[in-house]
């Protein structure tokens, strides 16, 4: 079957899905018809239920990759040993969670399965969660540049917000605190609304499109 | 009908029908003209810049699903991955794609296998590059950040919805010197990708960028119903300062039935 006819299922199932969605948003919830709030709920299950199947795929997809990687190494290169790692500790994770969880009966509250939640991927995540705060300090560093005269504003306006912010500020002048209230409840807010609205109707836009089989982009081959 | 929700779907209906007319319009000939998105028409430069380069080319299209209301931006990013690859494909460039979630690994595959067979080089196509990274939010962000560093990528292109991770992506693109594109809608996240990356899409220019890459007449013309719905936002804007300052009620009443 040639490719530009296999777009035509998902295009007329994304149309009957959101179409009823739509509706139910609009006319559901007992306005109408209560029984369209339930199928929009079975509807939803769905989505649930093809999500963690999908979990599987993704699984698949990274042991495919990584086992190719591991296939592929070549002498100096000793990124398959990454591969290898990753290959370990899924394997480890799938038999801590599902074969020790249901051996002892305790399914997810296996502790080994929660120690090594807890202790390891917590702490890692927390641990890039942090590292936010040296990125923030070299991007500032370029953004404060007052090379132009936007940069120049930049500066002024992100100074002020920060000697609001920080305790120090208040203590050399209270009036910096009401300049980074009404910089950010003002100029800020109006700019942030300005472009949501802007970013709401192009969504909306961009829904109709997909809707009516316009934009076809995301279901790859372009025009 | 759903109490609160009135005035909301007067509003889509009016916008509905104002895109669907500009779409019909633009179909009889009469296409309107857009401005110029750089960020958009920069992605030519970086995908050729890693074509001199002999450097990979990374497009993520955010790290939102397709179930949520950021589905549309993920969209709008898969129209873009779309669009490199298309490039990447008549240029001969490697291109890699990560993914958050699983779901979205075999969407993006598909977009990129047609890319190469719409450009006459399907053997060209590696599904091993449609990579799934994982579906924790910083275990993606060090995997993407791995990626660049390791196959020093020339450049970067991220459009769609992106949250915490944008600047920590955004700044190793820099470290790593790739010419770096960004977009998304997420208005918390658009300082950062505005500061570290060289050209940025700003909210709504994402969505815009199918209909602007594929210079699609009537795609453009959709573009232009979306201004109808703007100036019904600015009129409402004004009518309700102005009312509300006056004490008259009747205009937020209306809108909020």
């Amino acid at each position: 079957m040639a490719w530009y006819k296999r777009r035509e299922g998902p295009l007329i199932v994304t149309l009957i899905v959101a179409l009823f969605l739509i509706f139910e948003w609009y006319f559901g919830e007992g306005a109408l018809i209560p029984e369209a709030t339930k199928a929009s709920g079975q509807i939803q299950l769905f989505v649930a239920f093809i999500l963690a199947f999908v979990i599987g795929v993704g699984a698949l997809n990274v042991l495919r990759i990584h086992w190719h990687r591991i296939q592929r190494r070549k002498p100096g290169d000793y990124s398959w040993l990454y591969s290898s790692w990753i290959f370990i500790l899924i394997i480890l994770y799938v038999i801590t969670g599902i074969f020790l969880g249901a051996y002892s009966g305790l399914r997810t509250e296996e502790p080994s399965y929660i120690w090594m939640y807890d202790y390891v991927l917590s702490a890692l995540d927390g641990t890039m969660y942090s590292i936010l705060a040296f990125f923030i300090a070299s991007g500032a560093y370029r953004a404060f540049r007052a090379r132009t005269a936007e940069a120049a504003l930049l500066l002024i306006a992100g100074t002020l917000v920060m000697l609001g912010n920080a305790p120090v500020g208040g203590v050399i002048w209270t009036g910096f605190l009401d300049i980074n209230s009404w910089i950010q409840r003002i100029p800020m807010m109006a700019g942030i609304r300005g472009i949501l609205i802007g970013a709401g109707l192009g969504a909306i836009a961009m829904g109709i499109r997909i809707l009516t089989g316009r934009e076809r982009g995301y279901l790859g081959g372009g025009e | 009908m759903v109490e609160g929700r009135v005035a909301q779907f007067v509003v889509l209906v009016v916008l509905c029908i104002a895109v669907i007319y500009f779409v019909e319009r633009a179909r009889r000939g009469k296409v309107p003209k857009i401005r110029k998105l750089p960020g958009l028409d920069a992605i030519d430069e970086a995908v050729g810049r890693a074509t001199e380069m002999g450097r990979p080319v990374i497009a993520s299209h955010g790290i939102a699903g397709f179930e949520d209301m950021f589905a549309v931006q993920t969209a709008a990013g898969m129209s873009v991955l779309g669009y490199v690859a298309r490039l990447c494909a008549k240029y001969d460039t490697e291109l890699l794609v990560p993914c958050r979630y699983s779901i979205l690994v075999p969407v993006a595959q598909e977009i990129v296998q047609q890319a190469y067979i719409a450009e006459g080089k399907p053997e060209a196509y590696k599904p091993d590059n449609i990579m799934f990274l994982s579906d924790e939010q910083f275990a993606y962000s060090i995997g993407y950040m791995g990626l660049m560093t390791r196959q020093k990528a020339a450049a970067n292109i991220m459009i769609g919805a992106y949250w915490a991770e944008s600047l920590q992506l955004a700044e190793t693109g820099f470290m790593a010197g790739a010419i770096q594109v960004s977009g998304t809608a997420n208005t918390a996240q658009i300082p950062f990708f505005v500061v570290c990356t060289d050209y940025c899409l700003i909210g709504e220019e994402i969505f815009a960028a199918g209909a602007y890459l594929s210079k699609d007449p009537v795609l453009t013309g959709s573009l232009v119903g979306q201004d109808v719905g703007r100036i019904i936002a600015e009129i409402l804007i004004v009518l309700g300062t102005i009312l509300t300052t006056a004490g008259v009620k009747w205009l937020t009443e209306i809108l909020s039935k």
